[in-house]
């Protein structure tokens, strides 16, 4: 369940691609020998910044890494909960950072490309950090009240749109989300609804569906997870049949090319020691490996993207150059 | 249910349910260490437990931290988590006259009683209470916001045009960093700290401690004291002389139950409008603000009630109603219980032993509030020279723990020599930190309302939910009847 295979690309081989990879430091500092200890990096307890509440996204996907972390590095690491402003007053604080190796902190996409493009003073760059890896990611879903549905099925929904354009509520969580930019998409493509934001979560969507206060809800399929009973899906984001529901269809199977998740990692201030961030995501690898962890992402209704530091710069452009792409539609 | 009970009587259980509540009372009473802090700080710890072990320490502690906010409120004017706000407006003065004791037994009191009725509606009415929570959408959660906001001009017996002056100020402070709707940013004059909005658990302790402090330094008697610690011979019975009219303690429970169980509203709503209700409902209402132990009552047993009910979304739908009960989901999730309709049937034991741990957990509040009182008492028999700088360092932590920002601890300064200025000029800091609770819950309801109005119109959302009507027309008569009270009160005072 891989989105894509992981690939630990050595020296020799990223000195060939390095130009296209927009990492160019990564063989500079491995030639010369590094003279602030890479050797016994890391010798002291590395601080994590957390962006969101404890029990939030990125913390889940941060704990269920820490033990094995900490047990491959031979360190403690200390999470540290920054939070405000959907995540910005964090990633504020982790770009000004030490770029020591010693603190490091939790990303999500696509907030940290949205922000700095939306709003004023974000105090903070996209590039301002350097991807540590991309661990996991969750599509989003459409869905309806599983006891008393508004719509039966995906088709009923377009139907009823299409009928009565620009007058069926969509509730979401925040404006200029993920869940935005998927309702604007599939606006943009013909579907014209009204979308709602409710500023209050992810649970407040469920509950706002749930009471009936808004037909339909857009948000992240984690949510669907533990609550089958409760809600029904009438599609999902992602490109392809969302292997931990594949029964939910996909936008694109429904006729739009839409497409979206959200994406949790690790990142380092820009700046740090490209081998120090190698000796994390060597450890972020294994313990994605470990049976607990691919036990936990499946609980959560997370899949797996499992890049490192080289391959998650093109990842990130790219879902950065879909982004742009969007960008635009919020302003009609 | 009654396995459920078994289970949480277990021995081990027992002694886990005392610790968890001792150290929610600990957490509880320090400034900016919250509820929801605790139980991040205590779920790892769970993971090694047996799930029912794990559920029944997390249950007692969130109520012990109810409890515990009490203390710093009612000993030195400063709430311990931001739902104890209310609880200070008569709890201090008590305490200034030396009866301190009697506010932190009554507060225990209270918060015991509150607990195990919030956690009897959770045992035996959670459907139903959760169906009801559903109907609670955008335009009904704003005119909730506005009829709270109504206690703005009576706030702890000031003046009508002073408290409403603090008020909107209060609201004004609220509307700082990005905006609900539209992300623009307001109010952050270029500094990104500001984008996330002053932060509420650090503006509650610059807006009351620091004026507290300045006001303690002004004494040239070093050696002076906040007062006397007086140990109270009859003080059980002077608390039960209060409450032995059941009135109060009734009506903030069944408060703090129901909009404890509105996801997202929370504890300090309820103490808030149950204060406000006990003030209205009152024979003697001039009483109030001067150290009335039934203000302390309402709230207290407000905020614990709200505590066992903010479970009932979670376990009921499957759905966190707070961010405590957040932290609660990923621990059931762990131990391989998941939240909504069918967990009461599926593993019936463990839900229930949780819920009573939560009612047990109100016991075991009175059994330690009764003990600990007299001890935490005598923290204000230390001379002022020696209470200062070390409330002066709980601030800092305080306000730094909260969201790991220096900035907020700036915040906090500023806001305190803020608050130091309207002390003197007679505006009551308490309304400012109302307006700064309900603020965001007012504008987001009224804005999550105005976007369901772009396809149903304003007249279908405002003018045709029933329970939105109700608020609105008691929102009403609640500002008219501030507006009508303060007449008559002048006209009397001039007559």
């Amino acid at each position: 369940m891989r989105k894509r295979p992981r690939i630990r690309t050595r020296c020799t081989l990223l000195s060939l691609a390095a130009p296209l990879l927009l990492a160019p430091a990564a063989c500079a500092s491995d030639a010369g020998s590094s003279d602030d200890g890479g050797d016994d990096y890391p010798s002291e307890s590395i601080r994590v910044i957390i962006t969101f509440d404890p029990g939030g996204g990125s913390d889940t996907d941060f704990r269920r890494l820490q033990p094995h972390l900490e047990e491959s590095l031979g360190v403690s690491l200390e999470p540290e909960y920054v939070t405000g402003a959907g995540g910005a007053i964090g990633w504020a604080e982790l770009a000004n950072a030490e770029p020591d190796g010693y603190t490091i902190g939790t990303v999500v996409l696509p907030h940290i490309l949205l922000q700095p493009e939306l709003i004023e003073d974000t105090g903070y760059e996209t590039s301002d950090f350097d991807i540590i890896g991309m661990n996991a990611y969750a599509p989003q879903i459409l869905f309806v009240d599983a006891e008393d549905p508004a719509f039966e099925s995906f088709d009923e929904f377009e139907a009823h749109v299409q009928e009565n354009p620009g007058n069926v509520d969509i509730g979401g969580a925040a404006e200029y989300n993920l869940s935005h930019a998927v309702q604007v998409m599939l606006d943009d493509a013909g579907l014209d609804t009204n979308y709602v934001a409710t500023g209050e979560g992810a649970t407040a969507v469920v509950s706002g569906v749930r009471g009936g206060h808004y037909p339909v809800g857009i948000t992240s399929i984690q949510q669907y997870f533990g609550a089958e009973d409760e809600i029904q899906p009438l599609a999902v984001s992602s490109e392809e049949t969302y292997e931990l529901a594949s029964d939910i269809p996909t936008l694109s199977e429904l006729g739009y090319d839409v497409s979206g998740s959200t994406n949790w990692g690790l990142a380092a201030p820009e700046g740090t020691d490209p081998e120090k961030i190698e000796i994390i995501s060597d450890a972020v690898a294994d313990a994605l490996d470990e049976e607990d962890v691919l036990q936990n992402m499946e609980d959560e209704g997370q899949g797996m993207i499992g890049t490192g530091p080289e391959e998650s710069e093109e990842y990130v452009q790219d879902y950065l150059d879909d982004i742009r792409s969007v960008t635009p539609l919020f302003e009609q | 249910m009654f396995d459920g009970l078994l289970l949480a009587l277990d021995p081990a259980h027992l002694l886990l349910i005392l610790a968890g509540v001792a150290g929610g009372v600990l957490i509880g009473a320090l400034p900016g260490l919250t509820a929801t802090m605790g139980a991040a700080l205590l779920v790892p710890f769970t993971f090694v437990m047996e799930p029912s072990a794990g559920l029944v320490m997390l249950g007692a502690m969130y109520v012990g931290a109810m409890f515990g906010d009490a203390v710093p409120a009612v000993l030195v004017n400063v709430p311990g988590t931001p739902s104890a706000m209310a609880t200070a407006f008569d709890g201090y003065p008590l305490s200034e006259q030396g009866k301190g004791q009697r506010a932190i037994i009554a507060a225990c009191w209270a918060s015991a009683v509150g607990a195990i009725i919030g956690g009897t509606a959770l045992l035996v009415m959670s459907p139903t209470l959760a169906a009801a929570a559903l109907a609670f959408g955008p335009p009904e959660f704003f005119w909730l916001g506005a009829f709270a906001l109504t206690i703005m001009g009576s706030v702890a017996g000031s003046s009508f045009f002073r408290g409403l002056g603090g008020g909107l100020f209060g609201l004004l402070l609220s509307t700082v960093g990005i905006a609900p709707a539209g992300g623009t940013s307001r109010f952050t004059f270029g500094f990104y700290q500001l984008q996330g909005g002053v932060s509420l658990a650090a503006a509650l302790i610059g807006l009351f401690a620091i004026p507290q402090l300045i006001k303690l330094a002004e004494n040239r008697k070093q050696r002076t004291r906040i007062s006397q610690y007086v140990p109270e011979r009859r003080v059980f019975r002077h608390i039960w002389s209060e409450l032995r009219r059941p009135v109060t303690l009734i009506r903030s429970s069944v408060l703090g139950t129901f909009i404890g169980v509105l996801p997202g509203s929370g504890a300090s709503l309820a103490g808030i409008v149950s204060y406000n209700e006990a003030v209205r409902w009152s024979k003697d209402r001039t009483k109030f603000g001067k150290g009335a132990v039934e203000g302390v009552v309402s709230v207290e047993t407000a905020n614990n009630a709200a505590a066992p009910a903010s479970m009932v979304p979670l376990l009921s739908l499957g759905v966190p109603g707070s961010n405590v009960a957040a932290i609660f989901l990923g621990a059931l999730l762990f131990h391989g219980l998941e939240p909504g309709p069918s967990l009461f049937d599926d593993t019936p034991e463990i839900v229930f032993a949780f819920v009573w741990a939560m009612i047990l957990g109100g016991i075991a509040v009175f059994i330690l509030g009764r003990v600990m009182a007299p001890l935490l008492v005598r923290a204000i028999q230390a001379p002022v020279y020696a209470l200062i700088p070390v409330i002066a360092a709980l601030t800092m932590v305080g306000s730094y723990a909260v969201r790991g920002n220096m900035f907020d601890t700036y915040m906090m300064f500023v806001l305190g020599i803020v608050g130091y200025v309207l002390m003197k000029i007679g505006i009551p800091v308490a309304a400012v930190a109302l307006g700064l609770i309900l603020g965001p819950i007012v504008e987001n309801g009224l804005d999550v309302s105005l976007q369901m109005a772009e396809t149903a119109g304003i007249f279908t959302v405002f003018f045709t939910r029933p329970i939105s009507l109700v608020l609105m027309a008691l929102t009403v008569l609640s500002a008219l009847w501030t507006v009508y009270s303060n007449v008559r009160r002048s006209s009397r005072t001039e007559g």
